[in-house]
């Protein structure tokens, strides 16, 4: 028996539970780069094009990590523009040329009308295994949901309540791990079980008091999920005493962007309906999620949310467009809104000044609305 | 008969001709806002977010300037203009950033080719129906409009700037073309709405043919020169100017038609960030000198100058002509 491929793929958040699942499945040695660090951003800045965005300096990192691991075929999404994400794998692999490196890039793009060429990339990919496709898939994102759901659901809603222990956070790390481990549906329903009831016996659910804020967390994909990108802002929020939530996760994207090729159904994805809300201000899409962002805040203001914040990284294309057009948005709509600008810096304490300084307010606001005329008193934990 | 405000920046520099005998042939008067100088771009940097680009910032305080003084901005929105071809994010979002901004109306037509390949039709159609309900004249206008871009086209193949080409077609002056004389060729590569924009490129095309240097641009190139220069990448590069930069400069340098290259790209240019890494290797392969300058809203031309002056005595020295 040959030996098996020794396949990598970048980070992004907890994706990693899920491509390896799908990869392991589909027959391949799977070499997951090392998790982010400030080596990675290192490395990757070091050869990256100066100007090019910080989510692709994560990827370069990320690549240079895991071929020194031993990996040799590289899998990346790509794209057909105008988001600058569309050309990382062709510019990764100049770039790893240069260096010496000579891995075999997958680069799966949208088929955008040539279905014969995009088959003829997936069932190579896959071995032609077809008929283990579309299971290894399905599998691989219900781990993935199970993941967020706990993330969404659970650690980022009651992290606000018992901060200083991180208890939120060390139960939300053992059940990745518990996740990544699975081995069968039976398994993931108990563990979605045995999440509940030990958050519910640790950390009960936050009570909606005046003190506690609704926060929504909007932009740019790669540094909304991945908490060393977005220096952690969720913990960082939730010790702050915010409920936070977040407008995309890899799950919905992979769900509404892709597995709606294999089902039946359209109900309305949740972009379109962004798309939809942010009409009155940006009539056509102009890539990347910057239209989404808008349409976001448009929905959070709708659904009585404190505030929205919007991260980005910089120079960022569609997401300097958006946030162009927030200001006036949020006016209208009548909702808080602030940018952070992210890039391979990671200064600490500005940005938790700035957090701390913007969660004030927002709570002062909504002491205010709730009780007109009470004096507001710095709070909590 | 309504007054027509075109900002001078971004798609502007490509399309005048199309966009003014357009609107000129269905009875309108254009209005075309003054060179960039420093106060516009005054303006436009107040007015528009800091994060974005120089040519951005340009075209705010272009059409910030017009706005007064015109009863509607004329900004078609170029989604797409061929199949697999996409405009920058921030060119598509421009014209709903400028509404949110300007008191006149702004009249922005898209074309989404990619999308819909007939919304080229539509949208001369759509735009010649705010003006008259005679199709006839519509139609006639917009051959007019054809033809005076293919003359424009054909101006710039010659070398021309768009200024001058301008200038030649409004029959102010007769054609004044450069020759090649067998001195140094150089080649300017970058986007159009920087190269022809006497503010943010330091004119630096005048400036290197006082030199005595014979400067080849992205824009004298036909299109199916352009087209078979990218076909030989594995991917295609999908955005329009960005293309065009690419195989230009894979052109120029492959035929070893030029002696140096100079990249012009505004700061925090995204499309920029990645095309530059190709062009800089190509132009390594082939050991041809590259001097990259970025430009924004600074005016110091001491320091430009230094470096063009510096990067021409490095060609003849090359040359062996020092």
């Amino acid at each position: 028996m040959c030996p098996k491929e020794k396949i990598t793929f970048p980070h992004m958040g907890n994706l990693y539970i899920g491509t390896s699942t799908l990869f392991s499945e589909l027959g391949y040695e799977v070499i997951a780069p090392p998790s982010i660090t400030q080596e990675t951003i290192r490395r990757g800045s070091l050869h990256a094009p100066e100007s090019m965005c910080v989510p692709f300096k994560y990827v370069l990192g990320n690549f240079l990590e895991a071929l020194d691991k031993g990996a040799e075929t590289i899998f990346m999404a790509g794209g057909i523009g105008p988001c600058r994400f569309g050309l990382y794998g062709h510019t990764a692999k100049l770039i790893l040329g240069k260096l010496g490196y000579e891995p075999k890039f997958v680069i799966i793009e949208p088929p955008s009308g040539r279905w014969i060429k995009f088959s003829l990339k997936v069932l190579n990919l896959a071995h032609w295994k077809i008929r283990k496709i579309k299971p290894s898939i399905l599998w691989a994102v219900s781990k993935m949901e199970i993941t967020d759901w706990i993330e969404e659901e659970l650690y980022m809603k009651r992290i606000a309540i018992e901060p200083k222990k991180r208890l939120a956070e060390k139960l939300y790390r053992r059940y990745v791990d518990r996740i990544f481990k699975a081995g069968s549906y039976e398994e993931l329903s108990k563990i979605k079980n045995d999440a509940i009831e030990e958050y519910d016996s640790t950390i009960p659910a936050v009570p909606n008091r005046d003190d506690i804020v609704d926060i929504e967390l909007t932009g740019e994909i790669f540094i909304l999920l991945e908490p060393f990108a977005n220096m952690e802002i969720v913990r960082r929020l939730g010790e702050l005493g915010v409920r936070v939530s977040r407008t995309s996760s890899s799950t919905k994207w992979i769900k509404e962007r892709i597995l709606t090729y294999l089902s039946k159904e359209t109900p309305e994805k949740s972009h379109e309906r962004a798309i939809r809300k942010a009409r009155p201000w940006m009539k056509v899409p102009f890539g990347g999620e910057g239209i989404e962002t808008i349409g976001h805040t448009v929905e959070a203001a709708e659904k009585g949310l404190d505030a929205i914040i919007q991260v980005m990284p910089f120079s960022c294309m569609p997401e300097v467009s958006a946030k162009d057009i927030l200001p006036q948005v949020a006016k209208d709509v009548g909702i808080p809104f602030y940018s952070f600008i992210f890039d391979e810096h990671a200064g600490g304490a500005g940005f938790q000044t700035r957090l701390e300084s913007f969660v004030e307010r927002v709570r002062d606001n909504k002491i205010r609305k709730l009780k007109p005329g009470k004096k507001t008193t710095p709070v909590v934990n | 008969m309504g007054r027509a405000g075109i900002p001078l920046g971004l798609e502007t520099w490509t399309y005048l001709p199309l966009f003014k005998t357009y609107l000129e042939s269905l009875g309108q008067t254009v209005v075309i806002n003054k060179p960039t100088n420093k106060s516009l771009v005054e303006l436009g940097s107040e007015a528009i977010v800091d994060e974005t680009c120089l040519p951005c910032k340009i075209e705010a305080g272009a059409a910030l300037i017009l706005d007064g003084q015109v009863d509607y901005i004329f900004l078609p929105r170029l989604v797409s203009i061929a199949r697999g071809l996409t405009n920058c994010p921030k060119m598509i979002s421009m014209p709903d950033l400028l509404r949110a901004r300007c008191k006149s109306e702004v009249i922005d037509p898209t074309v989404d080719i990619r999308r819909d390949p007939k919304s080229l039709l539509r949208a001369v159609r759509e735009t010649g129906a705010l003006f008259t309900r005679d199709g006839h004249k519509v139609y006639e206008a917009w051959q007019k409009a054809v033809h005076a871009y293919r003359c424009y086209r054909n101006l710039l193949k010659n070398h021309l700037m768009p200024k001058e080409a301008i200038e030649v077609l409004s029959g102010k002056k007769a054609p004044e073309f450069h020759p090649d004389k067998g001195q140094l060729k150089i080649a300017l590569i970058g986007h159009n709405y920087n190269l022809n924009d006497s503010f943010s490129s330091f004119n630096l095309v005048n400036r290197l043919r006082e030199k005595g240097l014979f400067v080849y641009t992205p824009d004298a190139l036909s299109e199916h020169i352009i087209n078979r220069m990218n076909r030989t990448m594995e991917k295609q590069i999908f955005w329009i100017h960005e293309r065009k930069i690419l195989g230009a400069a894979f052109y120029y340098i492959r035929r070893k038609m030029v002696d140096g290259i100079i990249s012009v790209t505004s700061f925090n240019c995204g499309t920029s960030a990645v095309t530059n890494e190709f062009i800089g290797y190509e132009a390594e392969k082939a050991h041809i000198p590259l001097l990259s300058l970025i430009v924004d809203e600074h005016t110091a031309e001491a320091g430009v100058k230094t470096r063009i002056e510096a990067f021409a005595n490095l060609m003849k020295w090359k040359h062996g002509g020092i």
